[in-house]
């Protein structure tokens, strides 16, 4: 194959290679489908046969698996196209990684014949690592584009891609790629030791052509390649940034939406399938429920706080009634409080000077929590007001009260 | 009078609302603001009356139940906005944002007009308009949404409860 001419049936058929390029990317076409591609696109007069034939010979196009009637684009192809698109295809960390597991077995090997004065074999040796750094440094930038390339593709609104999958792609690209490539190149990962390793054998090595004065004009080359090998280092370094940098706020908006959603439907197929015990354990919003009140008004027991309930002690046990009288009252819950007697007989003693120890003394068998209604009462009814003075202690028959004294009078004007 | 007891402003409005069960966002304003700076008085007051304050939930305060029985109305809540997520994430959009920057007519939502949420809710007894409806004006009780008009929904930032619930469930743990 002549490149030229490859070059131009590259030129020529340009937009049925891209569509070509495009179906691949879903695996191997079928031959119906690429004789319906080919159709679609070729230019007038030309024979769908023929110019699939022609691809097959330029190795535009090439087949998988020999005696299936399946096609894929050939690699030189792919690379180029994807190239010129700039749709890289994100390669696995573990790649990478084997590329530099690959250079560090090349370094090895120039050393070996640096030991042995073999001129050919660290000719050979510098130029297989430039070839292999020149590799990992096309496959690190490939990888950048095809992240810029997920990303691109999941924050497009109108795509026939199901937003699901677009955001399974963005979440594959971090756990198969920057997950484990910021391992390797953490402190404690492979990526540092391996290069270091490298690097040294190429100083061992330089240092070695120097000090023996033989194959002086070697010294160069391997030189070079040390030079490069940092060049490289901070060159995956620079790209795998940039492409966690582009790619991590997405991932964590695409990781939460991918919980959330998946966590729905999981919901949603529980209570489908009427499987609620099932739901019972696997979710619970937890809600507050108000408890049936047996108190005067909703806010009772915000201001029994106001009037000193975080002064009124349960513990120890208080001491006025008989055993009889408190076991009764610890038995059921406080009746009903009828206010309105309460407020007649209140209204009638004005003003009172301590209303705890009224309300206690005027209905002694009431527990505390009627014994502070009766005060919230006076804070609540408009025609009276209340004082409050120095702290003093009461006791009820369940508790004993410190708070402020309250008293209370008839509100004039 | 003197020896007045002095309280945090809006103190008797955020009791009677978290006592009904509502959760208190900034979209509340005053009592937000209240809460957010008399916190720690907040804390320590409701836990002297038997009360506990949601703890670590981003800004969103509300009343833990003091008894751990799931409810029903807890299931059709979570059944409620699971179809939302999940409605909106077939729709194409990004579900978390889209649920709470979004508008939504009661006619319109997804429960009672697509057959498979149909199905869903029947399994919980929520088949007419009616009954959604009842299941909106819960939610929007317990501060999960504001409902306008009787007609439109904006759903409040509380409902992140239930993005935490579904990633738990996601992950197969319990909230």
């Amino acid at each position: 194959m002549e490149p030229k001419s490859y070059l131009r049936l590259l030129a020529k058929e340009w937009k049925l290679i891209v569509e070509l390029f495009e179906a691949n990317k879903s695996g191997p076409i079928d031959f119906v489908s690429l004789t319906q591609i080919v159709d679609a696109h070729k230019e007038r007069g030309t024979d769908t046969h023929t110019l699939i034939e022609k691809f097959i010979d330029y190795g535009i196009l090439g087949q998988p698996l020999s005696g299936e009637t399946l096609y894929q684009l050939g690699g030189l192809t792919e690379y180029e196209v994807s190239h010129l698109l700039q749709e890289q295809r994100l390669s696995l960390s573990e790649s990478i990684q084997a590329y530099i597991y690959k250079l560090d077995d090349l370094s090895l090997t120039l050393l070996k014949a640096t030991n042995k004065y073999d001129e050919f074999g660290i000719t050979d040796g510098c130029k297989k690592m430039y070839q292999q750094i020149q590799d990992i440094k096309h496959q690190i930038h490939s990888n950048l584009l095809a992240t810029v390339n997920i990303v691109a593709q999941a924050k497009k609104s109108e795509t026939a891609k199901p937003l699901r999958q677009r955001y399974a792609d963005v979440i594959s690209a971090w756990d198969q790629y920057i997950k484990p490539m910021g391992d390797m190149v953490d402190i404690t990962g492979a990526f540092d030791s391996t290069i270091d390793s490298s690097v040294g054998r190429m100083e061992q090595a330089t240092n070695q052509l120097e000090a023996s004065g033989a194959l002086i004009s070697e010294v160069e080359n391997v030189q070079l390649v040390r030079q490069m090998l940092h060049d490289m280092r901070s060159y995956i370094l620079n790209n795998f940034q940039q492409a966690r940098d582009i790619l991590k706020p997405l991932y964590e908006v695409a990781r939460l939406n991918s919980k959330v959603t998946r966590g729905a439907s999981i919901l949603i197929e529980s209570i489908h399938k009427s499987r609620f015990s099932e739901i019972n354990q696997i979710a619970n919003l937890e809600l507050y429920r108000k408890p049936r009140m047996t108190l005067v008004s909703k806010q009772s027991a915000l201001m029994k706080y106001y009037y000193g309930y975080r002064e009124i002690k349960n513990s120890p046990p208080p001491t006025i009634p008989s055993p009889s009288v408190i076991a009764g009252h610890k038995s059921k819950l406080s009746p009903p409080f009828d206010i309105k007697p309460v407020l007649q007989q209140l209204k009638a003693e004005l003003p009172i000077n301590d209303v705890v120890a009224w309300a206690i003394k005027s209905f002694p068998d009431i527990p505390t929590d009627h014994v502070l209604d009766i005060v919230q009462l006076c804070y609540s009814e408009k025609i009276l007001t209340f004082n409050t003075h120095e702290q003093c202690t009461h006791k009820t028959i369940t508790h004993g009260i410190t708070a402020n004294r309250i008293a209370v009078e008839e509100t004039y004007g | 009078m003197d020896n007045e007891l002095i309280f945090p402003p809006q103190m008797n409005k955020i009791f009677e609302m978290l006592s009904r069960g509502y959760h208190i966002c900034i979209d509340d304003g005053e009592m937000y603001s209240d809460l957010m700076e008399n916190e720690d008085f907040y804390r320590k007051m409701f836990e002297l009356l038997g009360f506990k304050l949601s703890e670590n939930t981003g800004a969103i305060f509300y009343f833990l139940p003091t008894d751990e029985k799931i409810n029903g109305q807890s299931k059709n809540f979570m059944a409620f906005i699971a179809i939302m997520y999940d409605w909106l994430a077939d729709q194409g959009k990004d579900p978390i944002s889209a649920l709470t920057e979004e508008h939504f007519y009661i006619d319109q939502l997804p429960h009672l007009t697509i057959d498979q949420y149909k199905k869903t809710m029947g399994q919980l007894d929520i088949n007419d308009t009616p009954t959604l409806l009842k299941q909106v004006q819960g939610l929007e009780r317990h501060g999960f949404l504001q409902l306008i008009d009787n007609s439109m929904i904006k759903f409040r930032k509380p409902v992140s409860r239930f993005v935490t619930i579904f990633t738990s469930v996601s992950d197969g743990g319990c909230d």
